[in-house]
């Protein structure tokens, strides 16, 4: 199969599937709460909803309003292209690695911030001073669990990563691989606005973090910023499953080997959807002040990872 | 309770304290009722008596309330109330303020409870509390025009008003203080309040609660009406305690007409009572929960929340118990099999309740953010006059039922739930105590249902007369004040839900919170704003 074609139907997974994700995790809590809960395309039909809808801009709105969702969901758009979904063969690893990966979803995150702050209401400001101060303790942890891999891998590309952890199957179960992953874990669920670090189904605007971020913004853009967090949400835990747990990743792009793929892709996230919601729904929200505490954690977990690594290694 | 030899009890000591120091001021003590003394003081020395009770003779301010006689006297006329605890006596203050000049010095001086009251009383009245600490209006918001005072006489509910603006949050001033504004339109589907919060990052400094945007002027609308059309009023303050409401009220009315219902409908009453109190702590216990998002067992009390709305829903009619009690009874009667249904289906929610409690204390994230949070101290309680659950998480043990037994609560045997904590934690534990006490006293009166009739005649309201009810409603102590006219109509009436009394000292007890606690705090008191708004 042509690289190109590779590239477009990894995206296309990445995007298509995103919203369904959360449809999920949301089916699940719902059993475990003895409710019937939305049904799972429910997010597809949202997101339809809100694109029709009209979308409402200050008058004072800067351009910086009108563009943001387009640059957000763009930036996402462009990690998708080279995030190893169901090969390892890179296809787009001349454009980015690890390195840009972390940098593009930082300029989502400043860009969501100038977004939040430019609407001048108290929320958004209030949850962008939160969702940066907690993203400056998150993304640390990121790159060091992460480049943990790099170092075995000697390559920052996330394809090569995949493919030298995927190559050497008892690697996982190294002390440091498995701090990494622990690590990488409280990123993803500090970074997706989870329990306990935030609560995605809070009407309460004193607490939110991640919802405070788009709190003024209607119609399409919210429609498109919504499913750029999807996405994005999508791209830390294909991250998860296929640099830290790479098992049945396609070395080779065979249709056979790609449909295998697909399924321990998909079997994957379906695992860290039942992790999810049995977290959240055995786990209370933490208190804000708590929140560094617990990603101070996830740092000092990664930090032990790439020493352990480096001590074991030699 | 138990007196040592030589002691007086509270309402005796207040007015031989009154009668020692106030001789000078005094006009005149009578006795009106059996459970309501009333002194008559010059305006002037208002606040110097009022402070003594409070101070000194252990008075708490029930209610504060002015009416307006200047047809028949030229005079407005000053009602304070004082609940005597734990003697079940009211201490009543009567003062006159003059027509052309209506000031008086303000008791918030001495009694803090005061406070709210008397800047209401002024916005509704137009009676001016001199000295008051707060003169900032509490009822007339933007929208109010100056010298618009809806509770006189001579305005008249459909007359057309003008706008003016009038109104100012209290400024906290200095470097990296901000002001967040919060409502009074919310994400979620919350009453109507405005909160202003002055902070220094996520620390709160000061918090400014500011009501009235569901006045209705409910108070206004009962005058010149019957009982029955009152009755329909009161049922509708509010949602939550409709059921309470309705027994204030009628109790005010029973006490003017002189008549005391039934056993069985006293009896019927207080079930009818407790399952609003089970209705209400239930969701607040669900509230609690799901802020600190421990969802699974937000659900659960959801689910038990509901079953109970369906059981009042099919045994008395109504899910939140409207028209079950009326002037001189109650209008709804359970048979034999209707009790036995109703003790089956609450040993369940006895089980469950006491299931999901136990699985969120056990778990250390929802302790956490419940221990600490949002402490309210015995002594803002006390000077606040605050009631109900929030109060016995704070060290009292008042309880309206035990203090001023109504309905069916003098043969009933029940204990008064009491923590020291005073933080969220402590108001969730009495809540969950209460719900069990709640539960035994409904079985207590299953087995002891009185026979007999429903409904004692309430004939014509002798005119002039008045009279009060108290009612420990879940939220706190809650009292109607009810006077007849000349044609035996409800002349004025005036109540104050426990809600009234603990806004102000919720406002107190978050400084030093975070921001993102605030909803926490706020959900584990749970006020009423249609409540104090009226």
């Amino acid at each position: 199969m042509p690289a190109a074609l590779l590239v477009i139907l990894q995206t296309a997974l990445l995007v298509a599937l995103a919203p369904a994700w959360n449809g999920v995790v949301g089916a699940i809590k719902a059993r475990l709460q003895m409710r019937r809960g939305l049904p799972v395309l429910q997010r597809y039909r949202d997101l339809a909803k809100l694109a029709g809808k009209e979308t409402v801009l200050s008058e004072d709105a800067s351009p910086l309003a009108r563009v943001t969702p387009y640059l957000v969901l763009g930036a996402a758009l462009a990690v998708c292209t080279w995030t190893p979904v169901l090969t390892t063969r890179p296809g787009m690893g001349f454009a980015g690695d690890l390195v840009m990966t972390v940098a593009l979803l930082a300029v989502m995150r400043v860009l969501l911030a100038l977004l939040a702050l430019e609407a001048g209401t108290t929320f958004g400001g209030m949850a962008a001073s939160r969702h940066l101060a907690l993203s400056a303790l998150a993304e640390p942890a990121l790159m060091l669990s992460v480049f943990t891999l790099a170092i075995a891998a000697r390559s920052t590309d996330l394809s090569r990563i995949s493919a030298a952890v995927a190559a050497t199957p008892d690697a996982w179960i190294s002390p440091s691989h498995l701090l990494a992953l622990t690590a990488m874990w409280i990123v993803v669920v500090s970074e997706t606005g989870r329990v306990p670090v935030d609560n995605p189904v809070t009407h309460l605007e004193l607490t939110m973090i991640h919802e405070g971020l788009v709190l003024d913004v209607s119609g399409h853009h919210l429609a498109l910023l919504e499913w750029a967090a999807a996405i994005r949400q999508m791209l830390l835990l294909t991250l998860v499953a296929n640099l830290f747990l790479p098992w049945g990743i396609a070395v080779e792009p065979s249709p056979l080997a790609l449909l295998v793929a697909l399924g321990a892709w998909v079997g994957k996230l379906a695992v860290f959807a039942v992790v999810v919601a049995v977290t959240e729904s055995v786990t209370a929200k933490m208190r804000l002040f708590r929140v560094p505490e617990f990603l101070g954690m996830a740092f000092l977990l990664a930090l032990l990872a790439l020493t352990s690594d480096s001590l074991l290694r030699g | 309770m138990t007196l040592q030899p030589g002691e007086l009890f509270p309402l005796d000591s207040a007015l031989r304290g009154i009668r020692e120091r106030f001789s000078d001021a005094v006009i005149d003590a009578d006795r009106t009722s059996l459970r309501e003394r009333t002194v008559v003081v010059p305006a002037e020395r208002l606040a110097e008596v009022a402070g003594a009770i409070v101070g000194e003779w252990g008075g708490m301010l029930l209610q504060l309330f002015a009416l307006d006689e200047r047809e028949s006297a030229g005079r407005y006329r000053l009602h304070v109330m004082f609940t005597m605890a734990p003697e079940d006596a009211i201490l009543t203050l009567v003062s006159a303020v003059p027509e052309l000049a209506p000031a008086y010095r303000s008791i918030t001086t001495t009694v803090p409870a005061a406070h709210w009251l008397e800047r209401e009383m002024r916005d509704l009245m137009g009676v001016t509390p001199m000295d008051h600490p707060d003169p900032r209006p509490l009822i007339a918001h933007e929208g109010w025009p100056r010298d618009f005072h809806p509770l006189r006489k001579d305005f008249a509910p459909g007359d057309a008003v003008e706008w003016a603006p009038r109104w100012k949050f209290l400024p906290v001033e200095g470097d990296g203080v901000f002001e967040i504004p919060v409502g009074p339109i919310h994400a979620g589907v919350i009453e109507p309040g405005h909160f202003r919060f002055s902070t220094v990052g996520e620390a709160v400094l000061k918090l400014d609660v500011r009501l009235g945007w569901k006045w209705r002027g409910l108070e206004k609308l009962a005058e010149g009406a019957t009982l029955s059309r009152g009755l329909e009023l009161a049922e509708r303050v509010c949602g939550t305690c409709a059921f309470s409401h309705a027994l204030a009220f009628c109790g005010a009315a029973e006490e003017i007409a002189g008549i005391v219902p039934p056993p069985r409908a006293r009896a019927l009453r207080s079930m009818a009572g407790e399952l609003e109190r089970l209705l209400n702590h239930l969701t607040d216990l669900g509230g609690i929960l799901t802020d600190v998002a421990y969802v699974v067992g937000a659900a659960e009390m959801a689910r038990l929340k509901e079953a109970v709305q369906q059981t009042a829903d099919a045994l008395f009619g109504h899910r939140f118990l409207r028209g079950v009690c009326v002037p001189g009874g109650v209008q709804r009667d359970l048979d034999d099999a209707q009790q036995l249904w109703l003790r089956r289906a609450l040993a369940d929610v006895r089980a469950d309740v006491a299931g999901v409690l136990r699985s969120a204390r056990a778990n250390a994230a929802v302790m956490d953010r419940l221990a600490t949070t949002g402490v309210l101290t015995p002594q803002v309680a006390r000077d606040f006059g605050v009631t109900g659950v929030a109060a016995r998480a704070s060290g009292s043990v008042r309880d309206g039922r035990k203090d001023h037994p109504y309905a069916f609560y003098r043969e009933l045997d029940f204990q008064v739930i009491s923590r020291t904590g005073g933080d969220v934690l402590a108001r969730l534990d009495v809540r969950a105590d209460e719900i069990v006490e709640s539960l035994n006293l409904i079985d207590q009166m299953i087995l002891r249902l009185p026979g007999g009739p429903l409904v004692q005649h309430v004939g014509e309201l002798p005119p002039g007369r008045w009279g009060f009810g108290l009612v420990e409603s879940p939220r706190g102590l809650l009292s109607h004040w009810l006077r007849a006219d000349d044609r035996g109509l409800i002349g004025e009436w005036r109540m104050r839900s426990a809600s009234h009394a603990i806004w102000p000292a919720l406002a107190l007890c978050v400084p030093g919170n975070i921001v993102p606690d605030f909803p926490l705090i706020n959900k584990s008191f749970n006020l009423c704003y249609a409540c104090t708004d009226k």
